[in-house]
């Protein structure tokens, strides 16, 4: 129940930002993802 | 004459050397930034009525400790550096966990330090004859984080030990606040009215979402403690203990900070208020109110960002670790015993933020990812009881068994 509650209420809590901003939202998901290339790198340097 | 050893830095671990008293002090004191002292005058505008805004900080705190009890089981089954870092890497495998390292690193820690460093520079314009430059802040903003990161370099111990110093004194300052709300003249029962804002309950349920997002920030920085993993004594039990003692703490301090706020002004003078504590210390205290509700923000801001300095550059420091990172930031210093290099770059990074100023703007894009990786680490929490579930869970949280 404990790590339910509050996923609920984190899901609740993202998807009303993304509403209320989805522009500056899907900016910082690409700022994110940004990052894959970088895990490419070190996966194949290791 | 004895001659210094050669020890690889690479080879060095970090030590475990926190006890449970540093790391609830790292946690509390992360957690109290600035918000206490200037958000509940945005939660009464939202929702109008005291008994209202109050429950919107209990439930907002009970929120977050569900989050911290999540977070606890993980934080005693894996006392690793990285902490959150280390949970999605063991539940989602290396790619969410590399996002997670990436994000925090570039953005979402390094933002976070230049925004309260930046606040805690503002502050400091009270107690100078002409307010600051907007160049002046800055310049004190990078002040701080450049003297915070130098401190935390020089020994875990000495990083620790401030954080103690200043969370204390913050915890004091508003416990004084709050004690001065309700024993010193000024304050009445009848500003509690009204306790409930006119109208139906569905016309609320709005404004209630709007104020209970601004208050689960407030409340943000519960998981602070698990980034320095890997160096708490006894980890199993002061990992959980830390984590679930600081967030009741600052539950406990919230609610009555933002009831004795009310007790003194009333709802709707909270409402228009810009800094809430000062009006109702200026009612209780008098002027001397003011002051003591800017130094008690420059404390905890100070504090905050030392907790953050001290604690996201393991974070780096766990991904280079495990050879997904520049390997540099894995770097120990052979006699100080900390990531150096890690928190010299995260130093230099969040400079460079404040220094262009972009950093609110930035912090707003990844703001939302904060909250998915906390979801993420809720649900590890589930996964890895069924996944792992050989590894010793010293503290198990209640119902994280779903068939």
């Amino acid at each position: 129940m404990t790590p339910i509650v509050f996923i609920a209420f984190a899901v609740w809590l993202v998807y009303n930002t993304i509403v209320e901003t989805p522009r500056d939202s899907a900016i910082g998901a690409g700022l994110i993802l940004l990052g894959l290339p970088g895990y490419w790198y070190w996966k194949t340097r290791r | 004459m004895t001659t210094e050893p050669q020890i690889s830095p690479l080879a060095t671990d970090l030590k475990r050397e926190l006890t449970l008293f540093d790391a609830v002090m790292i946690n509390a004191g992360t957690m109290i930034a600035s918000a206490i002292f200037i958000v509940p005058a945005s939660i009464a505008a939202a929702v109008p009525g005291s008994a209202m805004s109050t429950l919107v900080w209990i439930i907002g705190g009970a929120v977050s400790l569900l989050g911290a009890l999540s977070v606890a089981e993980l934080a005693a089954a894996y006392p690793e550096a990285g902490g959150q870092y280390a949970y999605l890497r063991e539940a989602y495998g290396p790619v969410p966990a590399f996002l997670y390292g990436w994000a925090n690193f570039a953005v979402i820690n390094t933002a976070s330090i230049a925004a309260i460093a930046v606040g805690f520079a503002r502050y400091v314009g009270f107690f100078t004859h002409s307010p600051l430059t907007e160049a002046a802040i800055r310049v004190s903003a990078i002040a701080s984080i450049v003297g915070l990161t130098l401190l935390n370099c020089r020994g875990v111990r000495l990083g620790a030990t401030t954080q103690n110093v200043l969370t204390s004194l913050k915890i004091a300052a508003l416990l004084a606040l709050i004690v001065s709300s309700f024993v010193l003249p000024g304050g009445a029962a009848a500003n509690f009215q009204p306790l409930w804002p006119s109208g139906s309950v569905g016309q609320w349920i709005g404004p209630f979402g709007v104020a209970m997002v601004a208050v689960l920030w407030a409340y943000d920085g519960w998981i602070e403690t698990t980034y320095v993993g890997s160096e708490i004594v006894d980890p199993g039990r002061n990992l959980p203990r830390s984590i679930i003692l600081s967030t009741v703490i600052v539950v406990v301090l919230y609610v009555l900070a933002s009831v004795a706020y009310t007790y003194v002004l009333s709802p709707a003078v909270v409402a228009r208020s810009s800094l809430v504590a000062s009006d109702a210390a200026k009612v209780t205290i008098g002027s001397a109110g003011a002051a003591l509700v800017v130094v008690a923000i420059l404390i905890s801001t100070l504090g905050a960002n030392n907790g953050i300095i001290l604690t996201a550059a393991r974070i780096p420091y766990a991904m280079a670790r495990g050879g997904m990172f520049f390997r540099s930031q894995g770097l120990v210093h052979p006699r100080y015993g900390t990531p150096t290099v890690a928190l010299l770059t995260q130093g230099v990074i969040a400079s460079t933020l404040t220094a262009f100023g972009k950093y609110d703007q930035l912090f707003t894009y990844v703001v939302f990812a904060q909250f998915v990786f906390y979801a993420l680490s809720a649900g590890a929490v589930i996964r890895l009881r069924k996944r792992a579930p050989q590894v010793a869970r010293p503290y198990r949280t209640w119902g994280g068994d779903i068939r």
